[in-house]
């Protein structure tokens, strides 16, 4: 009997562990609002994004090294105040490209910048 | 999204309401038919022969009798199965009152075009897509047709499925009895985005449906005082996307794809694929290939300003 239960034990740890693996890279809780706030806002549907689920768009820039990136969008240094900048007003830094305004408060920006920063 | 999960052991309209006991009722059934084969396999697997060599092991009476008993239970069960289904179907065929409001619902691959009829009035007829809004409490006939191949039709919160059949009318009626998002989806496998062909009924109280309503029969028409950002967009959607899309209104009037007249106003885009926001948007305009492989829509050959001109535009369609 003892054997049953420890096998059943063994599936149940299995099973729990098969959803841990963005556990492992999510790190502190800025980190992980900042994906369930790219997730929310639909970056994910251009860019691949490490880190956040189903973000695999090939429309922009794969943003996986990001943070060795020298500059962003081709016209400003890569720095965490620039970088969120641009994830807010895209368009007042390169008016016409293709990435909309996306409304987000400046807290949501700031966490989205900080987390791209250390995609590097 | 609205209305997750397709729910159907609970109900939010009058037909489904009384389709839900029978479903209950034949799930227990079934169950009790389960346990009662699985206890009797087990007795036979863990009966043994008695000590002291092979001989029956029944003895006395056959085992006949128990075939007829067996026999004529299940098709005792089965009768009063057939009659109570007849029964739901025919109490659920027809509704109690003359139908509010009669839509003709065509399934297409892969969203749904929703065109609300008005017998009285045609210049309230109008056409929406993936969003179904009624008004509650009020019983509703919808047509469903088909453009290409058999598509279903089913909100599981409300009503049963029926299939949608190209060159086929099948009429269908529904009621919800409380204001909500009902998700559903089609159920006849259609091709490569099948899954991806889900939409919304959303059940208003009176008032707020009729000012829905009226809204949406408004055109787009340009005004002389827009904006040249929004101008520009107009253009531009008229030549990359008028010949699939229609903005009544303007002289954009497709009719392959859903009608984005007022776009803004529904909550998903891609017939429930996304939410309807900026940055879903503009992914989806820009790459749908990539989000619904196989879909009709096609990577557009278009430059990135007037990409952004396009979505500029479609962010007025309120």
């Amino acid at each position: 009997m003892t054997r049953v239960f420890s096998a059943i034990a063994a599936c149940g740890f299995a099973l729990a562990c098969a959803g841990c693996d963005s556990a492992h890279t999510a790190g502190p809780s800025d980190a992980r609002e900042a994906m369930a706030a790219m997730s929310s806002l639909g970056c994910g549907t251009c860019h691949t994004i490490p880190g956040v689920t189903g973000a695999d768009g090939k429309v922009g820039p794969s943003l996986e090294h990001i943070g060795s990136q020298i500059y962003i969008a081709g016209i400003l240094r890569n720095n965490p105040e620039n970088l969120q900048y641009w994830i807010s007003h895209p368009q007042s830094v390169v008016p016409g490209n293709i990435m909309p305004d996306i409304p987000m408060s400046d807290a949501s920006a700031a966490q989205i910048a900080a987390y791209l920063e250390t995609l590097r | 999204m609205n209305g997750f999960p397709l729910n159907y052991v609970t109900s939010e309209g009058t037909k489904a309401a009384a389709i839900l006991p029978l479903t209950k009722g034949v799930t227990a059934i079934s169950l009790a038919v389960i346990l009662i084969v699985a206890a009797l396999i087990l007795a036979a697997i863990f009966r043994r022969r008695a000590v002291g060599g092979p001989h029956d092991l029944v003895q006395g009476t056959t085992p006949l009798h128990w075939i007829y008993i067996g026999t004529g239970v299940t098709v005792a069960i089965l009768l009063g199965v057939l009659v109570w289904t007849m029964a739901t179907v025919a109490a659920v065929v027809q509704p109690k009152d003359e139908p509010a409001l009669s839509l003709d619902i065509t399934g297409h691959q892969w969203w749904w075009e929703v065109r609300y009829l008005d017998q009285d009035h045609p210049s309230n007829i109008f056409n929406t897509a993936n969003e179904i809004h009624i008004p509650v409490g009020k019983p509703i006939r919808i047509n469903l047709h088909a453009a290409d191949v058999i598509h279903s039709f089913w909100v599981p919160a409300l009503s049963g499925k029926t299939d949608m059949i190209p060159g086929q009318v099948n009429t269908i009626w529904l009621q919800a009895d409380r204001p909500g998002a009902y998700r559903g989806q089609c159920t006849e496998y259609c091709g490569k985005q099948h899954a991806h062909m889900g939409f919304t009924v959303i059940a208003d109280e009176d008032q707020k449906f009729e000012a829905w309503r009226v809204a949406q029969v408004q055109g787009k028409t340009p005004q002389e005082d827009d904006p040249s950002a929004i101008a520009d967009g107009r253009q531009a959607f008229k030549t990359h996307c008028g010949a699939c899309h229609t903005v009544r209104g303007t002289a954009a009037g497709g009719i392959v794809g859903p009608d984005l007249t007022h776009v803004m106003s529904r909550s998903t885009i891609a017939a429930g694929t996304l939410p309807n926001a900026p940055g879903w948007f503009a992914g989806w305009i820009a790459d749908p290939q990539h989000i619904k492989p196989g879909a009709k829509m096609p990577v557009l050959d278009i430059s990135g300003p007037e990409l952004h001109a396009v979505t500029t535009y479609l962010a007025t369609l309120n």
